[in-house]
């Protein structure tokens, strides 16, 4: 019977150290009893436990021998548990009672250490809330289904687990020294450290000499010459010189990490985050190091000059796989709450909560300031916050309508301010002009309205009480950062070249950040189901001997239902659409879709009592006369791993227990939470995911880049071969699964339609960009964007509803209507478009160039909208969709007053009523050589379009001009799948 | 619709006047008191407050040589931003300069004489303020800053008798206005600046029908402290001949002159008074769904403007909307179109302004064309060179042909020779 080794089980402890984390058996009593409990392979273990030991459930979960490993872990411990050990962990808590959460609660205090808790256990708050995010893993792609490292990560997990119990480091920060494996245990230590010491640390700027022997005939092979001489693994940081003679940032070395056994740890002065300045009293900077070292050649004593820095920030060098940038920390310690003031923006921007009822007699100065951010009370726009008050209560008495926003110049700066009033108190957030128009203005509100709405319940209990302050300080901080700090990347992007571009994703478009909606990525059917049954299994909560149903206890929550989003798009949605626009809002407005899409994501469980709109702030009618909604309190609760985050509505009273005090975020629905998530990494849902993503299904784009006339024919010739715009041009494939920082290695093996390369293959192009897939049948993915595709799953046409799209004489309108009549979610609609596409091929081909370029599909009914995925596309595309979002957002503004007026508002007079515009744009490709003839002209139309019924849906549609009719039509009547 | 237009010392918050549009309800003491009064307070603080608005309604200040603090409520019609507001109370302060002169708009002694003496000014802010209905003027000319005009094949031949005519009275600017559109002018007129041109023919207008008049005007660029005068006759019912002139000749000199040189013109003025409302030549045909069209250069400031182009009104279909709905609409699809699509074209310029409803979009991507299909009505904007068209369809044009019927439009009416832009 071949032992477990304690390698292995370290292992599995570490794919999951999220939940077991912390524990602290120490290898010799692991072994103990490990030796005692198995018997090798992991199929025994599992099945050993399942006849014999604990009536296993994990048959509901485990689908693949991953799975299986990390439930018998569990398990493993539980059945340490029985033989009287005190070894725990929160799954042990499944078999008890749910009520006494108290006694479990001792258990798990009279270990030795908290580590048996939850490892976000001590960040919930007094009010039960709980806000916990821990740092992705980079180089871990797939650890859940990756068994090969086991040795390396053994070392890591010991050594960082016993370095956090003298430390008391962050988990945070600790798991970002999972970046560096090849390293060497020591290192990685170091690695902690060093991350440990960022801006916050303490300023001691104390310079220090130190000796050390350096030995250059001690080869040490693959390192740099500092790492060889010293044992320093150097690290580069940008030094912002406060000379004014010096003013351009030098690259200085950092002491990253010490090499184990080397010079400098042997001299235990040397730490890590110092400065390396001088060498035997030369300055040394990144570039000249090595020619400083080489000129060591005999083995000798060198003194080392550092500095205790703690002002520097670190650029993250190349050798931290330059995937981890300091932006996506820093993002990181954002999102967490960690950091609440943003890096110091200059523009003026402003929040606060003021209120007309202070006892103007006894009160202090700033007694109607209930709160501000940022802190600071002495700026300009709170000295003035009377003058807000004031608008905003005379305006009704003048106009009859509530003050919406008014512009200000304050300090030579143009600044918009928002208003919302709610009784006699007032919500007034500032934000500089250059950065924020006013259409987004009104947006921000009624977008922090309703979020303070959903979290608090009204504004005044937001703001009103003070222990909320830390938690408005993080959303506003995220906020400000999103709307500040942001465009500014996003501007400087659209300069430099060889960023990479993220704009056509939701991520950098503010238009999408805005809206309460969220990006949704229609699965194929069998997918799609897939994925349903999962989360079905989820929010059924049975979960047999281990629900509370079994032990005839009422249970605390009914879940109402669940939505799953990966990568910051929808997946799947089990929520009314409301209740999955509140969330939404709330995952936007913490940034967690970002971090989802841009980090995979170490953990995050976040756990807080929510207002959802559609049960305290809106009056519906009820769809059966005498039904209402029960009473209740709700709890929202989002659990993230890697890419995946699935959030979860549940309601406690109705039929669960009433609820009462401040419940805290409860371990067993979180641990099912993240079951439901493991089971989609490891299923074939995971990876089928990723390639929908990566290549959605729906229309095909093409890139404006290729669209400029000029390309046909004449002005092809003259252009220099070093002309930038020759530069981007051609797309493979494989460049751009390597350019993407999404790039999962997953998706190269995924069917991926092949990229339209510029020239030859224009005309398949043209045919192909209005080819809709076929949602049921995934697998002609590959080839469904062939036109030669057989036409065995098309549907004879059905003519007369053809024809109307096709004919376009009997006018726009007709055909609308006809199409209100079709169902439009019917899949015989996307047949028959297939069809039609089909029957317009040779039309198109003759028409010549008419591509489209980007969609935008909101579904309000829904909740949701669609557009297409990331594509890495030339710099003259990502000025199209910045453009076409721009103006997608006035548009969209406009169509406001329309379904207003739809659904019974106030009739605006001039523009209300409005289902279409459409602007007509002309560009000339960026960066055209001043020396050059006439540059060529692309014209392409922005259309926006709305649908009122059979329900509220807007389509923007981006397309070269002179598309035929026909094919505009088209386009806006498939709404691109947005089939729920 | 509540709009208001306050006028205020800008030392003392005292109040002037304040014009109001009739159905609106009067502004109490104390509204108007904090309405100056959230201005002055921001302005102690080095704050300037520029705006505010609500669901349907844009406020602005605006203070004037240290003088004058203006307030502006001013219904939204379509625009998101205040750009027009801004643009719109610089005209009613030149309209005030028009008539009662920059030195004693800068320096005012006595609250009391100022506030009756202002009352010359009344009508034609109420005028610029409200388009009030009595007076068959301009829909478009306060926003877009252009000044209407009226096209027949007899303008050359009135071009002839005001060049002549204009000899007489010894000075360079004349012109003849026809129900306040300028039907020909001498090239130093047209040299005055937009502002200037607008409120002149405006005034024009407005003033109370008489055969001939001599009223001191103020250049608001051209000479704001020294008054010049504006003589007027009537030619033939609705035809007004203006001279901008210096102290001689006097009107009785100068009225018995006018019968001598318009005599034989009487065919061309009747002529050009019968293309009212058309504005454009008859001989021209236009896509029978065309409602109103406003063609703009915007270099000239001169625009051509219509709301009833077609001769025989078909009547017959319901659905369409009357022609002060027309112009209304007109009007907003003007103002958003402007605002948020066309004016990118020359941000440098707004940017002085402080452009607030304008966004970052990319420099090289400029919009030519904008539709707008609405339950009630299409709408169709294009801008050619110095050209801009916005043109009203009814419902029954298809979306599709917008484009071309639009495009055709603009040429028929820019290659037309006796239509001069």
């Amino acid at each position: 019977m071949p032992e477990l080794s304690t390698g292995h089980l370290y292992n599995n402890i570490d794919y999951d150290r999220e939940t077991i984390t912390d524990k602290t058996l120490t290898e010799s009593e692991f072994d103990d009893y490990g030796s005692t409990l198995v018997d090798g392979t992991d199929e025994v273990v599992y099945s050993n436990l399942e006849t014999g030991l604990y009536g296993l459930k994990g048959t509901a979960y485990a689908t693949q021998a991953a799975l299986q490993d990390f439930d018998s872990i569990s398990l493993i411990v539980k059945y340490s548990q029985t033989n009287g050990k005190i070894y725990y962990d929160e799954r042990g808590a499944y078999n008890d009672d749910r009520n006494d959460s108290e006694s479990s609660g001792s258990f798990y205090s009279d270990d030795e250490s908290d580590g048996l808790e939850p490892v976000w256990a001590d960040k919930v708050d007094s009010k039960g809330e709980l806000f916990y995010l821990e740092a992705p893993h980079h180089n871990d792609p797939a650890p859940y289904l990756n068994n090969n490292n086991l040795a390396q990560s053994n070392n890591h997990l010991t050594e960082s687990d016993k370095l956090k119990k003298k430390t008391g480091l962050d988990k945070l920060k600790n798991l970002i020294g999972k970046n560096k494996i090849e390293k060497g245990s020591a290192d990685v230590l170091n690695n902690q450290i060093f991350n440990n010491i960022g801006p916050t640390g303490k300023p001691n700027n104390s310079v220090k000499d130190v000796l050390v022997y350096a030995d250059p005939y001690r080869e040490i092979r693959g390192v740099s010459l500092c790492e060889a001489l010293f044992g320093i693994i150097p690290g580069q940081f940008v030094l912002r010189s406060s000379h004014p003679a010096r003013p351009t940032p030098q690259l200085k070395i950092l002491v990253q990490g010490l090499v184990p056994g080397g010079e400098a740890m042997r001299s235990g002065q040397i730490k890590i985050g110092d400065w390396l300045m001088y060498v035997n009293d030369l300055e040394v900077n990144w570039h000249n190091v090595d020619s400083i070292l080489s000129a060591i050649t005999s083995p000798k004593q060198v003194k080392l000059t550092l500095q205790k820095s703690s002002a520097v920030t670190t650029s993250t060098g190349e050798r931290q796989g330059a995937q981890l940038g300091q932006g996506d920390n820093e993002m990181v310690k954002l999102v967490s709450g960690e950091q609440t003031e943003i890096a110091t923006c200059s523009s003026p921007h402003q929040v606060m909560y003021l209120t007309l009822e202070s006892n103007s007699e006894t009160a202090k100065d700033q007694d109607d300031l209930m709160y501000v951010y940022p802190r600071q009370t002495d700026s300009k726009l709170v000295e003035i916050r009377g003058m807000f008050l004031t608008i905003s209560h005379m305006l009704p008495d003048v106009t009859k309508k509530a003050a919406k926003n008014s512009t200000v110049m304050c300090n030579e700066e143009l600044v918009h301010v928002g208003y919302a009033q709610e009784g006699k108190e007032l919500l007034v957030i500032a934000l500089p002009a250059d950065r924020v128009d006013l259409y987004e203005m009104d947006q921000v509100i009624a977008i922090t309205v309703r979020a303070m709405r959903v979290l608090y319940g009204s504004l005044s209990s937001a703001f009103g009480n003070k222990e909320n302050s830390g938690r408005l300080d993080h959303y506003f901080c995220l906020l400000f950062h999103k709307l500040l700090t942001k465009s500014q990347q996003s501007s400087n992007q659209g300069n430099s070249s060889n960023q990479h571009s993220n704009s056509n994703h939701s991520n950098n478009v503010r238009m999408l950040e805005l809206l309460p909606s969220v990006q949704f990525v229609p699965l194929a059917e069998e997918l799609k189901v897939e994925v349903d049954n999962i989360l079905s299994d989820f929010e059924s909560a049975d979960f047999v001997d281990m629900s509370d149903d079994y032990y005839d206890v009422r249970r605390l929550y009914s879940i109402l239902g669940s939505s799953l989003y990966y990568k910051g798009c929808l997946v799947s949605s089990h929520l009314h659409s409301v209740d999955l626009e509140d969330v939404g809002i709330y995952l936007q407005c913490y940034s967690i879709l970002d971090i989802s899409s841009t980090n995979s994501m170490g953990q995050l469980v976040l756990w807080k009592e929510v207002f959802p709109t559609r049960r305290c702030h809106k009056q519906v009618d009820p769809l059966l006369p005498g039904y209402t909604e029960p009473e209740g309190r709700w709890f929202l609760l989002v659990v993230g791993l890697q890419n995946y985050v699935l959030a979860t509505l549940l309601e406690a009273a109705g039929c669960a227990q009433i609820c009462e005090g401040q419940p805290s975020p409860d371990p067993f629905f979180v641990d099912q939470a993240r079951a439901t998530l493991l089971q989609m990494l490891s299923s074939n849902v995971h990876s089928q995911c990723q390639a929908r993503i990566s290549n959605p299904a729906g229309p095909h784009t093409t890139s404006a880049d290729q669209s400029f006339p000029c390309k046909t024919s004449k002005h092809e010739s003259p252009r220099p071969k070093g002309s930038p715009r020759v530069a981007h041009t051609p797309r493979a494939p494989q460049t751009q699964i390597h350019h993407s920082p999404r790039g999962m290695p997953g998706s190269q093996s995924m069917p991926m339609l092949k990229k339209p390369s510029p020239l030859p293959e224009r005309h398949k192009n043209i045919v192909r960009s209005m080819v809709f897939e076929d949602h049921s049948d995934p697998e002609t993915q590959s080839t469904g964007s062939n036109m030669s595709t057989p036409t065995s799953h098309r549907k004879p046409s059905q003519t007369s509803d053809d024809s109307g799209g096709s004919g376009g004489s009997s006018g726009l309108f007709k055909s609308q209507k006809k199409q209100r009549k079709m169902a439009p979610y019917d899949v015989s609609g996307l047949k028959q478009s297939l069809d039609f596409a089909d029957n317009s091929q040779n039309a198109k081909l003759t028409v010549g160039d008419c591509n489209l370029f980007h969609y935008l599909c909101l579904d309000w009914c829904d909740g949701v909208y669609i557009c297409p995925g990331q594509t890495e596309r030339g710099p003259n595309h990502k000025q199209l969709l910045r453009n076409f979002y721009v103006n997608a957002t006035r548009i969209h503004n406009l169509f406001q007053h329309s379904i207003n007026a739809h659904n019974g508002g106030s009739h605006d007079e001039c523009l209300g009523g409005v289902t279409e515009q459409g602007v007509l744009f002309e560009c000339t490709p960026d960066n055209w050589p001043a020396n050059k003839k006439q540059p060529p002209v692309l014209q392409y139309w922005i259309i926006g379009r709305l649908f009122l019924e059979p329900q509220v849906r807007e389509v923007y549609v981006c397309h070269q001009d002179g598309a035929a009719q026909n094919i505009v039509e088209l386009a806006f009547k498939l709404g691109f799948g947005t089939c729920s | 619709m509540a709009e208001y237009f306050l006028c205020l010392t800008a030392g003392g918050g005292v109040p002037l006047f304040y014009r109001s549009k009739e159905d609106s309800k009067q502004l109490s003491f104390p509204i108007i008191g904090s309405l100056n009064g959230v201005h002055m307070f921001a302005n102690t603080h080095d704050v300037d407050l520029q705006s505010a608005s609500t669901d349907n309604t844009h406020l602005v200040w605006k203070v004037f040589h240290n003088s004058l603090t203006l307030i502006l409520v001013r219904e939204k019609e379509g625009s998101h931003g205040t750009v027009f507001l801004k643009q719109h109370m610089e005209l009613l302060f030149q309209a005030m300069v028009l008539l009662y002169g920059l030195e004693d708009l800068m320096n005012i002694k006595n609250n009391e004489r100022f506030k009756r003496e202002i009352k010359v000014c009344f009508n034609l802010l109420d005028n610029l303020l409200y388009r009030s209905p009595h007076y068959n003027v301009s829909y478009m000319a306060d926003i877009t800053l252009t000044v209407d005009t009226i096209h027949v094949p007899e303008n050359a031949i009135l071009q002839n008798y005001l060049e002549s005519f204009v000899q007489t009275a010894d000075s360079p600017y004349g012109c003849l206005l026809v129900l306040g559109k300028v039907a020909v002018a001498t090239t130093k007129w047209w040299d005055l600046t937009a502002n200037e041109l607008v409120l002149l023919s405006m005034l024009v207008n407005t003033l109370p029908r008489c055969s001939s008049r001599d009223i001191p005007v103020f250049l608001p660029h051209g000479s704001p402290k020294v008054p010049h005068r504006l003589l007027t006759f009537q030619l033939v019912q609705g035809v007004e001949v203006c001279v901008i002139c210096g102290p001689s000749p006097s009107l009785a000199e100068l009225e018995r002159e006018v019968e001598r040189f318009w005599r034989n013109s009487y065919d061309c003025l009747a002529a050009v008074s019968r293309a009212i409302p058309r504005n454009f030549p008859s001989t021209i045909n236009l896509d029978q769904n065309i409602l109103g069209f406003a063609l703009l250069n915007t270099e000239t400031h001169r625009c051509l403007c219509t709301v009833q182009p077609s001769t025989q009104e078909n009547t017959t279909q319901g659905n369409i909307p009357s022609t002060a709905k027309r112009k209304a609409l007109l009007r907003s699809f003007y103002q958003y179109t402007w605002e948020s699509f066309l004016n990118q074209t020359n941000q440098s310029e707004q940017d002085n302004q402080g452009a607030d409803a304008t966004v970052q979009t990319p420099t090289n991507h400029s919009a030519l064309d904008i539709y707008l299909c609405s339950t009630s009505h299409k709408c169709y904007a294009l801008t050619i060179n110095h050209y801009s068209l916005f043109i009203l369809y009814s419902t029954n044009i298809p979306t599709y042909a917008l484009k071309s019927v639009s495009r055709q439009t603009f040429d028929i009416l820019t290659k037309e020779k006796s239509i001069i832009l």
